[in-house]
């Protein structure tokens, strides 16, 4: 299945819909895209680089 | 880093599964100063529960040995593919990495560019070799990719060799992209590949929330997130506290340093009046002196980040331990390098009664030794500033 670009474009077209619908019919969240995309899993990626020794930032 | 105890906390508290990566260069400058500071850091990154971490030539800064403690005792989860023992032909780190989250088997794999030099104050010689990422990747991930669902590249390759060795490489579905001062704010996508970036001196931290089909590892949607870890964000109490602690043990650490070359010499009544005070009467001596290593020994130790280390400034400044003479505070900093005075004494004193010191085979010999000039001879050298 080819790699959407961008979860965050997709969130901002179902927010774009849900302002069209009435209260409590759309449901946004990520359960929601778990659901539909079957067996997804979620995970978040923390990460950071080049931190050079530093425990604080110079300047 | 209590701010980043605070981020770490914040996302932790959300309940999500994470994985936590670094894409290298974690270690600081070539310094015992630096070094020390970069003992408390590894002992904060070892808490937070890092799951992999990169390889950046920096990370070698302080040797081989430190580096392998730091992984054993610690248990800091560094891995790189393409530095080998030039010796033995052996990786110097694990190979490869496989961590399973949320039911998904990740494989991480971390190269670093060929072209950065990597420099140890430990060893002269580092006896390593780097090589080209490409072929290592090409031959590895298949391998990886049959523990793994889903294959991460942590790229110590800059932001350039990174999306070239991502665009001939098939098959990297996520790549944290180390030596570079570039922030991805948003979602990047290079030949199917997750693109993510955040720099640098600890000053970001980036966050992917990736969904990922189970069935063949492939991400299949994300969202990313950079958070400036500015004044915004509250500084944790107990990491803050441990921050403190540590910031009186480097003082005392410094300190320690500074008093095994006391400023026991010379006379609290002269001064050094520094090498323009000198050129005025003697210009032709001035010249050579102007064109000698001597009025460039403090940029050489500059650049190699060791300018706050005495066992170097004693050699590469002009009486470090006589009274008045070089420290790194105004106005003593103006005696940086080997000046005239290092070896013909106080200027006070020569302009007072015209007396020198014309001691200077003793002098040359006090810094050239066998240990930092193997090859000094007094003869050759002398020619160099024969004045």
């Amino acid at each position: 299945m080819p790699l959407k670009k961008s979860w965050l474009g997709l969130s901002a077209l179902a927010l774009a819909l849900a302002a069209l619908l009435p209260w409590n019919v759309w449901d946004v969240g990520t359960a929601h895209a778990e659901n539909k995309g079957g067996d997804w899993k979620q995970i978040s990626v923390l990460y950071a680089s080049d931190t050079k020794g530093k425990i604080e930032p110079c300047g | 880093m209590a701010r980043r105890a605070t981020y770490f906390d914040s996302v932790f508290n959300e309940g999500v599964n994470t994985l936590i990566l670094d894409g290298g260069d974690l270690f600081g400058q070539r310094n015992r100063n630096a070094q020390y500071e970069t003992e408390f850091l590894l002992e904060c990154m070892a808490d937070f529960g890092y799951d992999a971490i990169g390889l950046g030539e920096k990370d070698l800064n302080y040797g081989l040995d430190f580096l392998n403690k730091v992984v054993q005792e610690m248990g800091l989860p560094f891995t790189n593919a393409n530095v080998r023992r030039i010796a033995t032909g052996e990786l110097i780190l694990p190979e490869y990495l496989i961590i399973e989250k949320n039911g998904i088997r990740f494989g991480v794999i971390s190269v670093l560019d060929p072209a950065q030099r990597m420099i140890s104050m430990m060893d002269k010689d580092l006896g390593l070799e780097v090589q080209d990422p490409v072929p290592v990747l090409r031959a590895l991930l298949p391998r990886v990719r049959e523990e793994a669902d889903t294959i991460v590249l942590l790229g110590h390759l800059g932001d350039r060799l990174t999306d070239t060795v991502v665009k001939e490489i098939q098959g990297v579905d996520i790549c944290v992209v180390g030596h570079t001062h570039t922030n991805l704010k948003s979602e990047r996508i290079l030949n199917d590949t997750v693109m993510l970036s955040a720099a640098f001196e600890g000053r970001y931290m980036g966050r992917a929330d990736l969904f990922i089909e189970k069935s063949d590892g492939k991400v299949m949607a994300v969202d990313v997130e950079i958070t400036s870890l500015d004044d915004a964000i509250a500084d944790d109490p107990g990491m803050l506290a441990r921050v403190e602690e540590h910031k009186v043990k480097l003082q005392e650490f410094k300190e320690a340093k500074r008093a095994a070359y006391p400023r026991s010499f010379g006379s609290e009544k002269e001064s050094y009046l520094g090498e323009r005070s000198c050129k005025g009467c003697h210009e032709d001596a001035w010249d050579v002196y102007a064109s000698s290593a001597h009025r460039r020994a403090f940029n050489t130790l500059r650049s190699e980040g060791q300018n706050f280390e005495p066992e170097c400034i004693v050699c590469h400044t002009t009486g470090y331990q006589y009274k008045n003479g070089y420290s790194d505070e105004s106005p003593y900093n103006k005696m940086a390098n080997v000046q005239c005075e290092a070896c013909h004494g106080y200027g006070t004193e020569h302009s007072r009664d015209g007396k020198w010191l014309a001691q200077a085979k003793d002098s040359c010999v006090a810094c050239h030794d066998k240990e930092n000039s193997p090859d000094f001879d007094y003869a050759t050298y002398w020619e160099k500033i024969k004045h």
